[in-house]
Parts: C-alpha cells; structure tokens; sequence
C-alpha cells in the first residue's frame, strides 16, 4: 500500500493508504479508545468510543470505519472529541457494576483504563442500576458477567467468523441485550477461551484462572505453545516461580491473534508432577551424587569400548538447543551415532484454524538436525547406555518398554515426572521451556523463540549445561556460555541453520529455508497490538 | 386544502379491489413506463422533486440513481411498509385502502431500476393492511401484471409480502434488511450504503409506500404537473396523519408548504372543545416538538419546518391541547424509545434508558431542578453519535420539552406528583 501524508492532531504523518484511522493513530504512537473494533475481528462501529473530529466533516466519525487518504486531517484531542470519548465511557459505565475489587479483568479491563485516560468524570447516575446475570457458565472453560459486558460483540464476531461455530448471540433489545448462547447448548469449541482474551471487560473470564491471581502481580515472557507442531505465539504469564496462564501473541504468519484451548492448558505441565530432583532408583539423591554417577555409568561403557553401544533417544518435544547438545554429547562424548528420536504421542486434532495433528513443537527442528529416527529401531538393539531426552515414550508407547529394558543403564533428563522417568535408573531434572531461553521450528519450518521466564526450580538446568555437567565427570570438553553461544555453534555446525542469527528470528520467527517465505509472510502487515 | 392524488380513490368504499382500480384507470401507467427508457423514468421521477415520505425525505431519483448499472447482482426493491413512528398511521390507510397503487409503484420502480425481485416489508402488528397487501399481490399474479414477462415486455418481477415482528427499527432502512435477512433487526454500519451492498449483499432500493405510491401518479401525469403541488424544494402533495386533540383526527393529504395552521384549524376542524393548542409534533414523535403559536406559524414543508426548528418526518402530527401534561406526554415518548432501542450503539442503548428513568421521575414528582441540566446533557451526548438516529429521534423531542416547556417541568420538581393532572403516572415502579 502506497504511504500518503495525513495530519494527526495537527502533526503530519506519513500513513497507508486505505488503512483505518484506529490503526494509523496508533503507528503514530496516538491511541484511540476503542472496543468494538479488533483487527482480527474487523470492524462493527457500535461502542462509538473511537469518535474523532475529520476536518471538513461536521459530525464527528468513528475512527475504525473512517481510512487513510491523502491528505486527510483529523483531531482526537479536539474538546467536541474529549467530551465524547467521556460521553461515551459514562453510557458505558451507567449500569456497569462496581466489580473491580473482585473482577478478574481488573488490571487488564479497557474500561478502567480508558476511564484513568480519557474519562475521570463525577458519576451522574442517582438512579437504581439495571442488573442482568451474573456468573454464568456459558461454557466449560468461559464463564459470563453480563452486567459486566459492553455489547462490543467481539465474542460473537469471533465465534461467527473464526470459529464459524456461532454460539454466542446477543438477545433482547436496547438496555436488556445481553449475550447468550443459544438454548441447550453451550459456548465449547476448541478456541473458546480467545472470546476471554479478546473481552474488553470482565464480561467473559476464564473458568480456569479466574480468582487465581490478581493479573497486576502476573510477570509476563513472550513463549511459544508446545501443544502442536503450530507452535502459537504466547505471552507465558507467571509470578514466583509459577506460569499462570498462557495468552495468544500476535503473529500474523503463524497464529494471528488465536490459540486453542488444548493449547493453553498445557502451562499446567510447568507446574504440576515436575521433575525438580535428581532420583536415582526410584530415591530422591543429591544432585551432584547424581551427575557423578550419569558420569560413572558413561565413563564404565565408554572405557570398556561400549560407548558406540549407547544409544541417545531424543524427543520432537525438545528445544533444538537441546537437541543440537544431545547430539553433539552422543557424538564426541559417547562416541555413538545411534542419536535420534521421533514422535511417540497419539495424532492430535488438527483442523483448518491453527491445530496440527502433529503434537510435538519441534518435529521440523529435529528433522533439521538430521536426528529422525523410529525410537522402535533406535532402542530395537539394546546397548551399554540409554540416555533419553523428554517427553514420556513409555507412558505414550508401551511397547518402547521392552526395548528400553534391553539397556544395562537408563538415564532419563525430563521436566516432569512420567513412566519413563520412574523406569529409569536415573532421572535428571532439565528446565523446561519456561525456565530457558531456546527455539521451537514449526511444521512450516519456522525457527521461533521462546524467552526465559522463570529461573529452573529445584536442581533442573538447562539441558545443554545439564550435559556439561555431567562431561565434568567424564573430562570431555564439552559446554557453552548459554544459549546465544550455543546458537552461534549451532548455525556455524548445522548447514540448514546457517547463518541464521537470533537478531533475523525476531518476534515473528524465520523459516528456515527462506524460499518458502514467499507462503505466508508476503504482505503481512505489522502487527497491531491486539487489544 | 387538501389535493387527492394518491387517495384519490379513497372515497370508493370498494378501492381496494383489483375490479375498482382498473375501473379507476389502474394498471394502465406501468404499460405506458414500459414504453419508456428505464433511464427516462428516473429522470421524470428526479425532476418531479419526490422526496422519500418515510422521514428523511431524500430525494427519491437521486436514491434510485445511486443503484450501480452494470453490476451482475440481482438488484432488489424493499418497499418500508414498518410504519411504526408513533403518530404516522398513512401508510396503514394506503395498503389497506389502495394496495393495488403500490404494486403498480414496485412495477414501474423496478421497471426503471432493473430489480428482480420486490419485498413489501409489513409492519407485524397490522392485520388488514397485510391481508389487503397479501391479497392483491395475489391477484396481481393470477392477472399477469406480476411473475414472468409481465406484459409481454420480457421483464419478470416478483413480489414478496414479509411481515415484522414488532421492532419499531426494522423501519430503518438497514434494520429493515437486516430482519428481512433473518438476522435480528439492527442497523448496519453506512457506507456501504443499501444501493450498493443491500439485501443480501446486492444492490437494493428501501422506499416508503407513500413514495412508491406516488410514482404512477407522476408517470402518468408527469413531472411537471406534480410540480405544480408543493414549493420549490418540496414539491408534491403529503399524506399526514393527525392525531390528538383535534375536533376530526385523520389521514390528511395535502399540499406541501400548506400552513400547519390551515391543516390544524380548518382541515381537522381545530382543537376539541374550543382550547387552545399547547404544543404540536409535526412530524412524528421522534422531531423536536412545536409550541401551538409555532405550529401556528410553521408551514408544512421540509424547509420551512427545519427553519422553525423542528422537521416534517413522516407527517405524522401529534396535537395537544393546554390539558396536556408535557412532561407526562415526554415520559410517554420516551417510554417508546427507550422500549424499541435495538441496542448496539452504547449512547442509545445505554442513553435512552437514563432519560426515560429521569423523565419517569420528574412526571412522578421526585426529580430535581438538577435533572434538567443534566437530561440536556445526556441529550447532546446522544445526538449524531449513532449509527441510525433512533438516539437522536429519543434525544431531539427531550431537548425540545425541556428547552420550550421548562417551567412546566420546574413545576413538578418536589411536588411528589404530577401537578397538572393531579396524580402521577408511577412509571418508574415499572421499571425497576
């Protein structure tokens, strides 16, 4: 789209052509109150809080129906503007119940904070409120206020035009609408929980966080979803040492504004049956008893010639930071090239908004290291060391069982606690990604980050520094200084990774062979912040 | 005085019938717009100045012209027969009284506009009107003058009868087509405005009945002659609907431009029992309303009626007489608006609750002096920041009341009760 000149509050700036005045205020850094519109949602122009002053227009105009031309003027701080924009806040608050003290959305609410912004007026009403119902469970995961809701319909548009499922309606007329679903059945599709997200107001919450947390003590780290190979952009949301909550983070090439709602609960894996310490034989062992023995157990097959016996089974579940330290680990200290790994979990539910069928975050990124293997024919042999990296292929497979029982030592270096880690003889904790920095490659072939939010709790570390730890014990060379030096070794070493610098990976992710960026990154716009 | 163009048939008890319109010359203009260009209609029908009698009056070749040519959409006429302004009851006596009129209208419309298919959007609670509509449809098929290549022109039109459910919205243009769509009757976002992306996201027509009522008459008679009723800028004769305190309520077609005074005092025979005239709604319910010496002053056309600060709407006029409480009679209107609010835009929805409530209040005799300042200022918070002017049609007559009747609404403040009808209405307790 051609840029032209238009005038904000007087200012000039240089704006696309065509896009609406919501959208090119705030890439001028100007913020216009809104709630109806949302850029996933388009726009329906009936909250009327984005009013503004068009020069050469006597009525004022609502900004998300109004767009970029050359040439065009319009004020939104303009006295006409500021008396609407309270205007409006005030016919949105006359029956909004004073919840905050005990609304979930407090702190995150578009109406308190266009309030603080653009309203802090005296209440005029000395007239009863109206009520409608509260508390309603309008679905398994969404519960409803809905004298709390502002009628933006952002919920039913999503649930019409994404999901095309069309639960929620709006019914009965003027101060007695309210959102509903239809009779006898319940708002309960797979991407539920985005209708919370996208609730300007504490109309819709989530059944699962709700009085879970005040969001003003949440932390927050841009994180990746590991439910499936689509790997949706998140917000991981925690406070002291514990995820909370995950929220969709835009990116117009993988997941738009949306994640599903199987996706979103997988946070509770970063709380719950973790695996914090180190057990050996079923007994929880000090940590470095721990590693002395990983490093006995390896020096004893590696001594007696027995290393290139060991086999390395890895997991489509790792980062490919672990991976690549896997990999390298069975190469130099073990002396095997028996590494390698697979899915080993049930297809899951793909459809045609973001869910794959492939569960696993990284199935591109251990592909892309060479490292594909059948686990049946990797472990089908038996050997001296069994060393397997995440996720739970007994619990998964059962047969993997046998083949694992074949192993003389079985070590385990895992996040949680599963069948896996009690079969083997020793369980090491490794940091999930909520406690790394790493990378996931989507089914696309889309390399992403997810940032550190948390430091590891109890012993885990970091897998790669977990492997550095134990070449303590058996004198290798082995370790980086974190991930960005592992990174640098990582693109240098693995061919399909060349060159490709974390500056390049951004927010928005890269794919890996940048020909195929031609698919769905061409004419992706920057993205508008969602709210 | 009044003109009879399109209730020249009124006088014939049986006008209704197939039988006494063709007697009456019907079913003969359409034969001669057949003759003609599509083009040329519209043209004739833009020089006769019609404007569109629904309420806003805009002119009805120029709505007719926005309708894209070369599109290969079916293009569709939705004829607005949701009379539902209160007051307005023209459109009632029009389909009941001469449906076949309109059907000869929706022919010569779609005609000169290229629609396919016509719908007669009926307001829900009529009965007769709807069966009358109904009916000579029906027999408007069995005689060929509607379905496939009508008159042998090789031009096919159909005709559907849709009845409303009882929302005073669905007679906004795109609330109409909304319901029309099934959906719940709301209106939507403008522009695209209905001649573009209408019924079912095709071009589409909304005219009043009064206008599409009016079209035969023009063709027949042509443009010029229709200019010889009206003014300048409002040409043409006005159907307008009296009601109140008048000696002889009715439908009244007149000439516009007519003194309000002629068609209050001559035509309805003046106030009932020899009082005065207090205030006067010219236009329907929702235009700011008129002292009786304004309404005196006022003539009935678009112009002069904006310059007296008021509008001619849909001419449905509304007397009252000095025994009328205005704050009573405000507590009314707004009881409506705040009832009928579809509720997507948060000034309206929210807005006309809050002065109802108010308004409820002073007429029961608890409200404040403060409330009149403030009810002034929920007005201006409420007009023109809408999608459809239902918040204004709530917020214009309260402002009106307010500013022309204030010290009658004083006068309730503290009083406990209504102290022009000596008791209060207790509104509110229906509310809450």
């Amino acid at each position: 789209m051609a840029k032209v000149t238009i005038q904000i509050n007087g200012q000039e700036v240089q704006a696309e052509e065509g896009l609406n005045l919501i959208e090119a205020a705030r890439a001028a850094g100007v913020e216009i109150p809104h709630f109806c519109y949302h850029p996933g949602l388009g726009v329906d122009g009936n909250c009327r809080q984005c009013l503004i002053e068009i020069e050469g227009v006597s009525k004022l105009q609502i900004a998300c129906n109004s767009f970029v031309k050359e040439g065009l003027a319009f004020r939104t701080d303009s006295d006409r503007v500021k008396q609407m924009q309270a205007g409006v806040l005030e016919f949105l608050f006359l029956n909004h119940p004073l919840d905050c003290p005990i609304c979930d959305q407090s702190g995150e609410c578009l109406l308190q904070d266009y309030y603080m912004s653009n309203g802090k007026y005296e209440s005029r009403l000395d007239l009863p409120k109206h009520h409608k119902r509260k508390a309603v469970p309008v679905g398994p995961r969404v519960m409803l206020d809905a004298e709390r809701c502002v009628l933006c319909t952002r919920c039913t548009r999503f649930c019409d035009q994404v999901t095309k499922t069309g639960e929620l309606r709006i019914v009965n007329r003027g101060y007695r609408a309210e959102i509903t679903t239809f009779p006898g059945r319940e708002l309960d599709n797979d991407y539920s929980l985005n209708t919370v997200d996208i609730c300007p107001v504490g109309a819709l919450t989530s059944r699962d966080f709700r009085f879970q947390k005040r969001v003003w003590h949440l932390r927050t780290a841009k994180s990746l979803c590991t439910g499936c190979a689509r790997g949706c952009n998140t917000y991981l949301e925690f406070d002291d040492g514990k995820a909370y909550r995950y929220r969709p983070r835009e990116n117009m090439a993988v997941n738009d504004f949306w994640m599903c709602d199987p996706g979103r609960v997988t946070y509770k894996e970063l709380n719950d049956n973790r695996l914090d310490v180190a057990i050996v034989e079923g007994q929880e062992r000090p940590f470095h008893e721990a590693l002395e023995l990983a490093g006995s157990w390896i020096n004893e097959a590696v001594g007696s010639g027995k290393g290139s016996d060991a086999v390395v089974l890895v997991s489509p579940q790792c980062s490919t930071e672990v991976l690549y330290a896997a990999k390298k680990f069975a190469l130099d200290v073990l002396g095997t090239t028996r590494v390698g790994g697979g899915n080993v979990r049930p297809a899951g539910v793909e459809d045609e908004i973001l869910r794959r069928a492939d569960t696993n975050p990284n199935s591109r990124g251990l592909e892309a290291l060479g490292l594909t293997r059948n686990p049946a024919d990797l472990l089908s042999d038996g050997g001296s060391v069994l060393l397997i990296f995440g996720d739970d292929p007994i619990g998964f497979q059962k047969d993997l069982a046998d083949g694992i029982q074949t192993f003389q030592r079985v070590i385990y270096v895992g996040s949680n606690e599963n069948s896996t880690s009690g079969a083997a003889g020793l369980a090491l904790p490794m940091a999930p990604h909520s406690e790394c920095d790493g990378t996931f490659v989507n089914f696309e072939g889309r390399v992403q980050r997810f940032r550190k939010a948390f430091t590891p709790r109890g012993d885990a570390l970091w897998g790669p520094n977990l492997l550095a730890r134990i070449a303590e014990f058996t004198g290798d060379e082995f370790g980086w200084n974190g991930p960005k030096d592992l990174w640098q070794e990582l693109t240098s070493n693995e061919p399909t990774f060349a060159n490709l610098e974390y500056a390049q990976v951004g927010d928005e992710g890269r794919l890996l062979d940048a020909g195929q960026d031609a698919g769905r990154d061409a004419g992706v716009t920057a993205p508008a912040s969602g709210r | 005085m009044e003109v009879k163009l399109l209730t020249q048939r009124y006088d014939n008890p049986e006008s209704w019938t197939l039988a006494a319109y063709e007697k009456a010359g019907g079913y003969q203009v359409f034969k001669k717009a057949f003759a003609m260009d599509p083009e040329q209609i519209i043209n004739v029908v833009k020089e006769s100045g019609l404007r569109g009698r629904g309420g806003a009056g805009f002119p009805t070749g120029m709505k007719w012209g926005f309708v894209p040519k070369e599109t290969d959409k079916p293009k569709y006429l939705c004829v607005n027969a949701d009379e539902s302004e209160p007051g307005t009851f023209k459109d009632r006596d029009l389909l009941t009284k001469d449906p076949h009129a309109l059907i000869e209208g929706i022919i010569i419309t779609g005609w000169a506009v290229g629609i396919s298919h016509a719908y007669i959007y009926i307001r829900g609670e009529f009965g007769v009107p709807y069966y009358r509509i109904r009916d000579a449809v029906k027999e408007a098929y069995e005689k060929g003058y509607l379905g496939r290549d009508i008159n042998g022109k090789g031009y096919s039109l159909d005709v559907t009868v849709h009845r409303g459910a009882g929302a005073y919205i669905c007679g906004e243009e795109t609330g109409l087509i909304e319901s029309l769509e099934g959906k719940k009757g709301q209106p939507r976002l403008k522009p695209p405005f209905p001649a573009v992306v209408g019924v079912f996201g095709c071009p589409t027509v909304v005219n009043n009945v009064e206008t599409i009522q009016a079209v035969p008459w023009i063709l027949e008679h042509g443009a010029e002659a229709y200019r010889k009723y009206g003014t300048e800028k409002s040409p043409g004769t006005k159907l307008f609907s009296v009601s109140g305190h008048v000696n002889r309520p009715g439908n009244y077609e007149i000439e516009l431009g007519l003194p309000c005074k002629t068609l209050v005092h001559d035509l309805c025979g003046g106030i009932r029992d020899g009082k005065r005239q207090k205030a006067n709604i010219v236009g329907g319910s929702s235009v700011p309303v008129l002292t009786g010496e304004e309404a005196d002053a006022v003539h009935l056309d678009y112009e002069s009626c904006v310059e007296a600060g008021t509008m001619l709407g849909s001419g449905g006029m509304i007397v009252m007489d000095e025994d009328t409480c205005m704050v009573w009679a405000l507590a009314v209107i707004l009881k409506f608006y705040a009832h009928e609010s579809c509720g997507q835009c948060s000034p309206c929805r929210e807005g006309t609750a809050w002065i109802r409530n108010l308004v409820f209040r002073l007429e029961s005799g608890h409200g404040t002096s403060a409330d009149l300042d403030k009810l002034l200022s929920i007005c201006d918070n409420m007009m023109g920041t809408t999608i459809c002017v239902l918040s204004d049609a709530a917020a214009m007559p309260t402002e009106s009341f307010i500013r022309k009747f204030r010290t009658e609404f004083e006068a309730h403040v503290g009083a406990g009760r209504c102290p022009i009808r000596g008791k209060s209405s207790h509104f509110l307790e229906s509310v809450h």
